[in-house]
């Protein structure tokens, strides 16, 4: 499991695939205005990444994968 | 393979060929609503089934050249010479893509960058009719200058740019597509935007798996480097090469999602209507404006007022009426909001029922050999039957056994011919490229001339048919190229500036008569024989005692051209012999008939079966051989006094011509008793390369149908065998290649 709860925050650790994607989006559709903490992440699928984009909530902490932090994060953080 | 890919090749073969027939009637008679939309509808369906096998760079070229007969069927654009020349290209294209397909699964590496090259090739052709349309310039997209901001100043100047629009189908993710990590494979990205294509729908709604985004960068990577990369999905990326500076272009209309973007077309193209007014090329504009409405409705699913738009076209340009249009984009404009109905997108069109059967060749091939060792068994068991009579003597077992063996014989026969029916195919499959041969190499030379083809319906054996495509093309090839004088000399000369080239089958028997003829200018025997001179093919004085016909016969020796100048259409000279050898290994002759100034014909004797061969059998130094029945002309028992001696070689008369007379066991080598020079000698006849020579033999075994088994192992390369089989005793007979012998 790489997509993980925790008390207003959703914990994306780790290389996550495509099926993770319904994961994460069910975490957030549950608990709206939760953080995304995606420090810890690995490589993410772009599925993954659509569901972070789309979710338009506060992302927290450097990007674990440098390409996404360096490309990505700056559309998911607006 | 699956069975899904099978078919798709199959179809595809048969598509192709007949969207060609047709272009090339098209270019020919000129517009043909029917043959127009048969044609639209091939590339339609080609297009389609390469989508279902997922081959998208072939669907890329395909939807391009669809674009175009689509122009082409609303009278938008005309037909062509340019036009059906690319078109024709795009088949050759997608023929060969199938064919890596069929042999590989998959398409070469670089069939995404062929296809997008090609596509834009098809495209242009189009846009030079959409000029005043109005249609925002493709090379620079205005995204373009709000992302090369991102760009440092440094990384502008350091070399070309290349930008990339990639839009992700959405249902990419299950083809395992991960779009980003493409992205993330390019070398030296500079700027990125990662965009919804849609607006995102409320979270409960959104579908995880469906890929609803814009992806779009620019990176200083060669255009090799974006081709390797995006291989796998290049209908889903635009690839823009960019100047290294770039001033920010004028900001696009505001736009937000598909529904708006599709009105906005509408109501744009309307606008464009109502300027047009008074202009002198409204003829033009309406229709570019309709096909721009009809197109977007397309693209967003709503075919129904697509057709409604394209309708209102036709009535348009019937009626000379502008307005027609307008009013109705207008309605679709309105009907717009209305809610869209059933989804009624064509997919493939269904295949045309068929009723022959499609079998792996390999199968027949195996049911042809168990047929053929069926005969073998066969003989020898008629064999038995003649040695079991004088024992059984005339009662009823004898009969019995020769009754019995009587019918097997008529039912093996009957089978044999019902098996070799099986692998007859009509020569229309051969004939059927020649059509665009002769095109393209009129076009290729500047000559003018007409393809005419007979008795397409004729059946002959696959291997045949298989084997005759190289000779014939030469032989066409030849015709265009020697043959047919150029436009202006064909008018000096009195004769139509439009040259005539046939192609003719007939079938005569078990024989199979081609001939291709044309009205050229004709061989010339003295040009033959200053070249087989020059050449020294032959001495002098035997060049001196050819007559016309014959000298003209010299054009199939090797190394002769009689063309002035080698060209790579035809010329080297190694043509003519290669087409009579492979003639006569399929048991087959050539000759041409040549008048000067009026044109040649070359004729191809053929049997219908090369499977199946009558064999003489013959004995010659104590020893069988089977001799092929088609070379044999007669047999002939000579009295002593009709064998005349000529130095060491002996000869007889026949019919007024001398035919030399040679030992078989001789020529073979044998050792055998010298000839009891009274007894009457037994010869055999027959032609060879258009020579006659008279083979003695001590005697002439029965006749024997045969299927002849080549030489293997150290036996291959034997070269005065053509193959082996059983005789009726179960004895392996050689075959001799009687060609071999006297070469």
């Amino acid at each position: 499991m790489t997509v993980r709860r925790g008390p207003g925050v959703i914990h994306v650790e780790g290389a996550c695939g495509v099926e993770e994607a319904e994961i994460l989006l069910q975490a957030v559709v549950e608990a709206p205005g939760a953080v995304i903490d995606w420090s810890a992440c690995g490589r993410l699928h772009t599925a993954v990444v659509q569901v972070i984009l789309a979710a338009k909530g506060p992302v927290r902490g450097p990007c674990g994968d440098p390409w996404l932090e360096r490309w990505v994060a700056r559309m998911a953080r607006q | 393979m699956n069975q899904l890919q099978e078919q798709f090749i199959s179809e595809t073969k048969e598509l192709i060929l007949q969207a060609t027939d047709d272009l090339m009637a098209v270019e020919r008679f000129g517009f043909d609503a029917e043959r127009i939309d048969r044609i639209f509808r091939a590339f339609h369906t080609l297009k389609g089934s390469a989508g279902v096998v997922d081959l998208p760079a072939m669907a890329l070229v395909l939807h391009a050249a669809e674009d175009l007969l689509a122009a082409v069927k609303a009278k938008m654009r005309p037909v062509t010479t340019a036009l059906v020349s690319e078109a024709l290209q795009c088949l050759d294209q997608v023929s060969a893509w199938v064919d890596a397909f069929e042999a590989r699964g998959a398409l070469p590496p670089q069939a995404g960058e062929r296809a997008r090259d090609a596509a834009l090739r098809l495209r242009a052709l189009l846009s030079d009719n959409k000029k005043s349309s109005g249609t925002p310039d493709k090379s620079r997209p205005d995204w373009v200058a709000a992302l090369i901001e991102q760009v440092p100043a440094t990384d502008i100047s350091a070399g070309p740019l290349l930008a990339v629009d990639y839009e992700p189908l959405p249902g990419c993710f299950f083809n395992g597509d991960d779009p980003l990590a493409l992205i993330a494979a390019i070398p030296e990205l500079l700027a990125l935007s990662v965009e919804p294509r849609d607006p995102w729908p409320p979270l409960p709604d959104m579908d995880p798996f469906a890929c609803n985004l814009r992806i779009r960068a620019i990176a200083a990577a060669t255009r090799e480097q974006f081709a390797g990369i995006f291989r796998l999905v290049p209908d889903q990326v635009e690839v823009f090469e960019l100047a290294p500076t770039t001033a920010p272009a004028a900001a696009g209309p505001d736009v937000n999602g598909s529904g708006a973007l599709l009105d906005n077309i509408i109501v744009c193209q309307i606008a464009m209507l109502d300027a047009a007014k008074a202009a002198d090329d409204s003829y033009g504009r309406y229709g570019s404006a309709a096909r721009a409405a009809a197109n977007a409705l397309r693209h967003f699913a709503r075919d129904d007022l697509a057709s409604e738009v394209e309708a209102a076209l036709e009535a348009a340009f019937a009626r000379q009426s502008a307005s027609l249009v307008r009013d109705a984009l207008r309605n679709v404009a309105s009907g717009l909001a209305a809610p869209l109905e059933a989804n009624d997108r064509e997919t493939a069109s269904p295949a045309a029922s068929n009723r022959s059967l499609r079998i792996d060749e390999a199968r027949i091939d195996s049911l042809f050999n168990l047929s053929g060792e069926l005969i073998v068994a066969k003989n020898s068991l008629a064999h038995l039957s003649r040695l079991i009579e004088p024992v059984v003597g005339e009662g009823d077992l004898g009969r019995n056994i020769r009754a019995a063996n009587e019918t097997l014989d008529s039912l093996i026969t009957e089978m044999h011919a019902a098996i070799l029916q099986l692998r007859m195919v009509p020569l229309s499959q051969l004939f059927r490229s020649f059509p665009r041969v002769v095109r393209d190499l009129c076009l290729r030379l500047d000559k003018r001339a007409e393809l005419t083809i007979q008795g397409g319906a004729a059946e002959c054996d696959k291997k045949v048919v298989e084997r005759l495509f190289e000779p014939l093309l030469h032989l066409v090839r030849n015709a265009l190229d020697h043959g047919i004088e150029a436009p202006d000399e064909r008018r000096e000369s009195g004769k139509p500036e439009l040259a005539h080239i046939a192609l003719e089958a007939a079938r005569a028997g078990d024989r199979l008569v081609l001939e291709v003829r044309d009205d050229g200018r004709g061989i010339n025997p003295a040009a033959v024989r200053a070249k087989a001179l020059e050449r020294g093919l032959m001495p002098v004085a035997e060049i001196a005692a050819l007559s016309d016909e014959d000298a003209t016969q010299l054009i199939f020796s090797a190394g002769l051209s009689t063309a002035g100048a080698v060209t790579d259409i035809s010329g080297r000279g190694v043509g003519m012999d290669v087409v009579r050898n492979t003639v006569e290994q399929l048991g087959g002759k050539i000759a041409v008939t040549s008048r000067l100034g009026v044109g040649t014909s070359v004729r191809l004797d053929l049997p219908i079966n090369v499977a199946m061969s009558q064999i003489m059998v013959v004995a010659a130094g104590g020893q069988l051989f089977g001799l092929p029945m088609d070379l044999v002309s007669e047999t002939v028992r000579l009295t002593p006094d009709r064998v005349s001696r000529i130095k060491n070689n002996r000869g007889f008369v026949l019919r007024n011509r001398i035919v030399p007379i040679c030992s078989l066991a001789e020529v073979l080598d044998l050792t055998c008793q010298p000839a009891d020079s009274q007894a009457p000698g037994l010869v055999i006849v027959v032609e060879v390369g258009g020579k006659i020579v008279a083979l003695e033999v001590d005697a002439i075994h029965d006749r024997l149908d045969a299927v002849l088994k080549p030489m293997q192992g150290l036996l291959a390369n034997a070269p005065a065998y053509s193959g082996t089989t059983m005789s009726a005793d179960g004895r392996v007979l050689l075959v001799l290649d009687v060609r071999e012998l006297f070469s």
